[in-house]
């Protein structure tokens, strides 16, 4: 019904009351499903990294093959996990073909997987083309974790320069002795002429070369992760091939020079000097070249990084250690029968394994052994081995695998005694366990 | 009850005879199937999964278009006098109406059947996604037609109630995806714009999963902008 008097004061107190109902209704509302979706949220998240197993029922996984649920195992790794780890999907989503598309799709989906369960495990996602900062980022972490691994080949690569340097202050003093010695009126004999004018020539040609290599050093070494291995290669061969092909042959060529009678005494002296400083010169680059190949690379190091810059791959940064998994290597081929048959993507798929078996690998100072006891011929574990598979997961998951024969091997020469079983490195905790075989009268025997 | 189900019924029998309805329900079918076509070739993986976050996309602006009319028109016609001193209550006219746009959404998706008929005749779809995503997409609709009936419920233009709803659609999609980029903002904000992202909400569904913490998300949400309706109008009694 319409007021008929709309502006009186009753209206007025009405129209406040109601309104500031109204107000406080609305806001109230909107703080029980904010309060509703947080405790559900966060009710959740703690209910999965408590007790994985209760969220089952609650993010029910409808695919055939349950995609995304998480193995027991990858929980468990997971829900034991000390210290913070990172886990970065390093993809550049614009894939060139539909195969990889879809597989970049379906690591994605997994990583995400694995930052339910933990609370110390976070989990991102990097283009490396886009994100150019985050990617930088990323890279200053990895290259922290290899810092001390790294030192003696910074140390060696610094020194290496610095040699480098060396060379190209002295070739001046050295070039201008040779100027000089080449000028003295008396150096008339052509060979002699010749040979310290040569020597001249190329000692300008190294000159200007040395800057283009220290250039190119100098790019290498400003890369986000840069490439050591090849900045010592490079700083080694530059370096004895100065004290081979220019130092060395420079040093013979003045002496012969010296020891022509109608060289004047003048040049002599001059050649002279040059000799001493080039000797004095070539035993710092001889030190340096030492340095540098003394030195042993960082294989691993060198792993990581090739991995990170060619291909797209998952990186884990754990406290100390970093691991990539080049998504190349999440995929296995499948027979195309069987792959028909089944989602062929799912059936080859095995980045569950890889990036728990890393995870695993990364909590533990020695990985575990397993040896499996081959009773009769027919191998157990190789390329025809029927626990081959058991033995490629293992493998997977960072163990070593080996292979005891207690029955010694038959080869042409006859039954050969049997070897002593493989032993685990020292220092090594020693328990065991065994696992049946298939065979009941003969016991696999694992060791960890 | 019965009175919340004649609504709905009017509702959907009007929606039917408009013709923006058909507008609505041909442009779905016609984008929705080139989005199908798309990703539908050889080789291509039988799954829905990037069909669905299209729909999603486009869901932002025909949605709308479906729920305007709703106590807008009531508005411009006048016969929301008559609406409002029949023997209803302001809930079940926003129940109503929001039952029959939902009816009327329904009928939207029929054309993702021949989908998949298609991926069924031509591979071997994996039906568990595809119904989480139908689930989802339902799940998706029913909270854009909340809060399109709750804007209806402001203005007696339709065009104004399209417009400010697919802003708002718009906002929950595409807007928190840009803003929860912007490394300003504080980190809490951002994780609030990402929670509240349809598409990543929606995103589950897409997968093959159904999550409680979806489920939860979607419902709320829909009851507020529903809540939201039933007090807009009924603010009209008094202001």
């Amino acid at each position: 019904m319409a007021d008929p008097n709309p502006s009186s004061p009753t209206q007025a107190a009405r129209r406040a009351k109601y309104g500031i109902n109204v107000t406080i209704a609305v806001v109230a509302a909107l703080l029980i499903v904010i309060g509703l979706n947080v405790i559900v949220d966060r009710g959740f998240r703690r209910l999965s990294e408590g007790s994985p197993g209760a969220t089952e029922w609650l993010r029910y996984d409808l695919t055939a093959t349950r995609q995304y649920s998480l193995s027991p195992q990858t929980v468990r790794v997971l829900s034991e996990l000390e210290g913070d780890y990172t886990i970065v999907a390093l993809i550049d989503p614009r894939a060139q073909t539909l195969e990889e598309v879809v597989q970049i799709q379906r690591v994605i989906d997994l990583v995400q997987e694995y930052g339910r369960y933990s609370p110390r495990l976070t989990v991102e996602r990097i283009n490396p083309a886009t994100d150019v900062t985050q990617a930088d980022r990323l890279y200053q972490r990895i290259l922290e974790r290899y810092e001390s691994a790294l030192q003696p080949m910074i140390d060696a690569t610094r020194e290496g320069r610095a040699a480098l340097n060396t060379v190209g202050e002295q070739l001046a003093a050295v070039t201008a002795l040779m100027g000089a010695a080449a000028e003295e009126d008396g150096l008339t004999n052509q060979a002699s002429r010749g040979m310290v004018e040569g020597v001249f020539k190329a000692f300008q040609r190294l000159e200007s070369d040395l800057g283009a290599v220290d250039a190119q050093v100098q790019r290498e070494l400003d890369q986000p992760l840069p490439g050591y291995t090849r900045v010592r290669e490079d700083l080694a061969q530059t370096l004895s091939q100065i004290d081979q092909t220019f130092l060395t042959q420079a040093i013979n060529g003045f002496q012969q020079v010296n020891r022509v009678a109608d060289t004047p005494d003048g040049a002599k002296d001059k050649l002279l000097q040059a000799i001493d400083r080039m000797t004095e010169l070539r035993e710092t680059v001889r030190q340096a070249v030492t340095d540098l190949q003394f030195v042993e690379p960082v294989e691993d190091y060198d792993r990581t990084r090739t991995s990170l810059l060619t291909q797209e791959s998952v990186v884990i940064l754990g406290p100390q250690r970093v691991r990539v998994v080049p998504l190349s290597q999440m995929f296995r081929a499948v027979p195309r029968d069987l792959a028909e048959q089944a989602g062929e993507l799912e059936l080859g798929f095995i980045g569950e394994e890889k990036l728990t078996g890393a995870l695993l690998a990364m909590s533990m100072d020695n990985p575990p052994m397993v040896v499996f006891v081959q009773p009769g011929r027919a191998p157990v574990i190789g390329d025809r081995g029927q626990y081959e598979y058991v033995a490629q997961r293992l493998r997977n998951a960072n163990m070593r695998v080996e292979q005891w024969l207690p029955a010694g091997q038959v080869t042409q020469f006859g039954q050969m005694p049997a070897a002593p079983p493989p032993k685990p490195s020292r220092g090594r905790r020693r328990s065991g366990l065994s696992c049946p075989s298939r065979r009941q009268t003969r016991a696999t025997r694992c060791r960890s | 009850m019965n009175q919340t189900l004649t609504i709905a019924k009017r509702e959907v029998t009007a929606l039917f005879y408009s013709p923006i309805a058909y507008l609505v329900l041909a442009v779905f079918a016609l984008v929705a199937s080139l989005l199908f076509v798309g990703g539908f070739f050889p080789g291509a993986p039988a799954t829905m999964r990037d069909s669905f976050g299209g729909f999603v996309f486009l869901m932002v602006f025909l949605v709308p278009a479906i729920s305007m009319r709703g106590l807008a028109e009531e508005f411009n016609a006048g016969s929301i006098e008559m609406l409002m001193t029949a023997p209803v209550s302001d809930t079940q006219v926003i129940l109503g109406k929001w039952l029959g746009a939902f009816c009327f959404f329904c009928t939207l998706l029929v054309p993702m059947l021949v989908h998949v008929i298609l991926l069924e005749f031509y591979g071997q779809p994996e039906y568990g996604p595809i119904f989480t995503g139908l689930v989802g997409l339902l799940f998706v609709g029913g909270l854009y037609l909340a809060i399109g009936i709750f804007i209806s419920t402001l203005t007696s233009s339709q065009l104004i109630a399209f417009l400010i709803t697919v802003l708002i659609t718009g906002f929950l999609t595409i807007g928190v995806t840009l803003l929860g980029r912007v490394e300003m903002l504080p980190v809490w904000l951002r994780d609030g714009m990402f929670y509240v992202n349809i598409n990543q909400q929606f995103g589950a569904f897409a997968k093959g999963l159904i999550d409680v913490r979806n489920l939860v998300f979607f419902l709320s949400a829909t009851a507020l902008f529903l809540f939201f309706g039933v007090v807009a109008l009924q603010s009209r009694r008094w202001r």
